[in-house]
């Protein structure tokens, strides 16, 4: 088998892509959600990202292949036909965080990874993405009420841990696809804790805590088509051990102290699955992911007061014509769906921090059939006021950008 | 695609840019996971160790001269003039010596002060009395009376053959302001203050080509030399005693040191402030108070030879004003406050030893106040103090 190069399309577009992709990958490392006090808890938040896609159907996806959505969660299920395709997504989310004595609106917006896919041979895909595993943004205020020695104590959180990820994904049997993965995980969460006082003739002063984690890891995921209607999916993702290295900077001292005694910390494994329902117009899917975060640990030991993490996704999509030659609102695909999901923080009573959202989405097709927008709005809300310290109330949009060209023409 | 890729970036530019806010949530700080999420802490402590000493005081800079006599203590001053040979001229016809009473100390009545001709030779930086006390003519060459006020101005008639001896060449030793007897004490103008008020000789003379006119000078030097009834000796430590002192006109200082070896190293120190107790009963200042400063000293722990201690100059000291009739002195300024606070934490955090502190009055040799920091460690006594605000830094996320 020998490959041409269709240099034309191929130069222009290329450096385009990679370009952004460039421009793109500082904001993609940070952490894309507005504030949340369980974030301040392990390693942040998990997140559950699948496709922009899914996130419109409840995030149900692991068991739906489509030509032009780039599966992050499962790359078993990449059909990119022969078409190098790259994949952008972004997210804003608003947050109204209350609590016994007070509420907070915060908000954000950051990149949500990217992904990009090279078809190698007839049977066997490359990708490469980025991917955000756990989040972390928080800022916590005390104010003292003491009129005699009045000051504010601050901390400021944020970080998370990423994947940059590269896999292939092989086409075993005509509707068995399977991928492997190889997963670098690396990230870094930052602390700042802050004394700022209303009477000058005190010293404010800031602590600064940087640590820095870096690990490998693995994920084995399959598809596998029952028939024209039914498909089903499966994922593995190993945990990783992940190397720590921390940096303290105290008000207290006028050098940073560094300290060079590595921990390491356990990342856990998740495995999911999910099936999806091929109608006409119609696309049901629902899928089950969980990760085991009470394996969770510090220098082997186990941390108290973490549970799984586990998450059922269920959506439908309608799309009135998958035909490139019908009219362009009949190509647009509408989508609905929600999940609950157990998140791995429990309260003292050993009850566990819950999220339930519902969510809404469309697929803007363009370029005939190689390009498409996804938009997702989820309305969900996390935490229980009267069982847990925060509930948050969450406004969510996302958007991805997918495109594909095709760089090389087969020649049999 | 291209075409979309740009719009996209610009609207994830401004999701990131535009769209973020960064509000603090109203709780949860102190249910973090984390050690040491607690408020400040603070803490008063008294000092572990207490002492003063007395150094020889050389009022010879200082921006006062004083004269009189105040709280068993003689002043007598010194006036330097020079530079005649500029002067044109063949004979001074009259010689007025202008001196400016700017305060008094004690409460008693006038007195009759006395100009001498000094022969010794002296030096403003080192004159004590013993140098002039048989170095000048027991005649006086003028004499004024010093008022019960608290400005005034004296102009004396000096006898003009002083000054064409030291037009000569010869005693240009300068004046001594003396006196027989005086319950009280003047403060008059030094030529070391650059404002007016400093001592002048106006001199009415001949030139060689025999026309009158004037000019007026000011002394090269001047100086203070005080006499002490009593006196402790120089450089012995006093330990162990209820009251610590500072006083101007006996070069007394005060040692402290705080334990503070019980702070970890790594605490914060947001406030050190230092509170002296003063005994109103034993003090004494002017209304402007007396000014003193805190140095940390930078060797010698044990304290027995203050020719051996050495302050830290490195870092800025601070300063405050006592006042006589106030119950404590303290640092009254923000900026001052935080130089303690500095100092307490280069303690803490072992950037600097604690040999422990020395306050020491900014004016030595310039006025006859002094302030008696109480230490009476006894039941209901008082003792130099200080308050700590503290916090310790918060335990790392992982």
């Amino acid at each position: 088998m020998n490959t041409i190069r269709n240099k034309p399309a191929m130069s222009i577009h290329r450096i385009c892509a990679t370009l952004l992709t460039l421009a793109l990958f500082p904001a993609l490392t940070a952490p894309a959600r507005a504030d949340s006090y369980y974030s301040s808890i392990g390693l942040g938040l998990p997140k559950y990202l699948v496709s922009t896609k899914a996130s419109g159907m409840g995030g149900a996806g692991i068991g739906v292949m489509d030509r032009i959505t780039l599966n992050s969660l499962n790359p078993a299920t990449l059909n990119v036909q022969g078409m190098t395709t790259l994949g952008v997504n972004c997210e804003y989310e608003i947050s109204d965080n209350q609590s016994n004595v007070g509420s907070a609106v915060t908000r954000y917006g950051n990149a949500m990874g990217v992904q990009f896919v090279v078809p190698v041979q007839k049977k066997v895909t490359l990708f490469l993405m980025l991917r955000p595993l756990t989040n972390s943004r928080y800022t916590l205020a005390y104010t003292s009420t003491d009129t005699t020695l009045e000051y504010t104590r601050t901390i400021k959180g944020d970080g998370g841990i990423n994947a940059g990820v590269i896999g292939l994904q092989y086409n075993l049997k005509d509707r068995l696809f399977i991928a492997a993965l190889a997963n670098f995980n690396f990230g870094a969460f930052n602390e700042q804790w802050e004394y700022a006082f209303v009477d000058d003739a005190y010293r404010d002063a800031t602590d600064a805590f940087n640590s820095h984690l870096w690990g490998f890891g693995y994920d084995l995921s399959l598809f596998y088509k029952l028939n024209s209607t039914f498909s089903i999916g499966g994922l593995y993702r190993s945990a990783s051990r992940l190397n720590m290295a921390t940096s303290i900077d105290l008000s207290s001292t006028t050098a940073t102290e560094s300290d060079s005694d590595r921990i390491k910390i356990d990342y856990p494994a998740a495995f999911g699955a999910g099936i999806a329902v091929n109608l006409k117009k119609w696309l049901f899917a629902a899928d089950y992911y969980q990760q085991q975060w009470q394996e969770y640990a510090h220098d082997g030991k186990r941390v108290e007061g973490l549970e799984s993490f586990q998450r059922f996704s269920l959506g439908a999509e309608y799309t009135d014509s998958r035909s490139r030659l019908e009219g362009y609102r009949r190509r647009i695909s509408w989508r609905l769906g929600g999940y609950y999901s157990r998140l791995p923080f429990t309260n003292a009573d050993g009850e566990n921090v819950h999220e339930t959202f519902l969510s809404f989405g469309c697929g803007l097709p363009f370029s005939v059939t190689a390009g498409q927008v996804d938009i997702a709005f989820e309305v969900g809300r996390r935490g229980d006021v009267s069982r847990f310290m925060y509930e948050d109330t969450i406004f969510r949009l996302s958007g991805s950008l997918t495109g594909g060209e095709r760089w090389f023409q087969r020649r049999y | 695609m291209k075409r979309l890729f740009l719009p996209a970036a610009l609207l994830l530019l401004v999701l990131v840019l535009a769209c973020t806010n960064e509000e603090p949530l109203p709780s949860g700080l102190d249910a973090l996971h984390r050690a040491n999420t607690d408020s400040l802490r603070v803490v008063t402590i008294p000092a572990q160790e207490a002492a003063w000493f007395r150094r020889e005081v050389n009022p010879g800079l200082t921006a006062s001269l004083l004269v009189g006599r105040h709280d068993n203590i003689t002043a007598r001053a010194l006036l330097k003039f020079t530079g005649f040979s500029t002067i044109d001229t063949a004979s001074v016809n009259a010689a007025t010596l202008t001196l400016t009473q700017k305060g008094r100390w004690g409460a008693g009545g006038a007195f009759t002060c006395t100009v001498h001709k000094v022969t010794a030779a002296w030096a403003e930086k080192s004159v004590q009395w013993s140098e002039i006390s048989g170095g000048y003519e027991l005649a006086p060459l003028a004499s004024f009376e010093i008022l019960v006020q608290d400005s005034a101005t004296y102009a004396v008639e000096l006898p003009p053959a002083v000054v064409n001896d030291w037009i000569g060449g010869s005693d240009k030793n300068g004046l001594l302001l003396d006196f027989t007897g005086a319950d009280m004490a003047a403060e008059l103008g030094s030529v070391d203050v650059s404002s007016s008020g400093y001592p002048t000789l106006k001199l009415a003379f001949t030139t060689k080509k025999g026309e009158a006119d004037t000019v007026t000078v000011s002394p090269a030097e001047d100086a203070t030399l005080f006499t002490w009834d009593q006196l402790p000796p120089v450089d012995v430590v006093e330990r162990g005693g209820e009251r610590l002192w500072l006083d101007n006109a006996r070069g007394s200082r005060a040692l402290l040191r705080f334990d503070l070896s019980w702070l970890a190293p790594v605490v914060t120190i947001h406030q050190a402030y230092i509170s002296l107790p003063v005994d109103t009963t034993l003090s004494l200042t002017g209304s402007a108070g007396l000014g003193f400063k805190i140095n940390a000293l930078s060797k010698d722990s044990t304290w027995l030879s203050p020719a051996e201690m050495a302050v830290d100059s490195t870092y800025s000291a601070a300063t405050g004003t006592a006042g006589g009739s106030e119950g404590s002195a303290v640092l009254a300024t923000t900026t001052n406050i935080a130089y303690m606070s500095n100092m307490v934490q280069r303690w803490v955090n072992g950037t600097a030893v604690n040999y422990g502190l020395l306050i020491q009055p900014t004016g030595y040799g310039a006025d006859f106040s002094r302030i008696a920091i109480i230490n009476d460690s006894g039941a209901g006594g008082r003792v130099p103090t200080l308050r700590i605000t503290y916090s310790y830094p918060a335990a790392v996320r992982f």
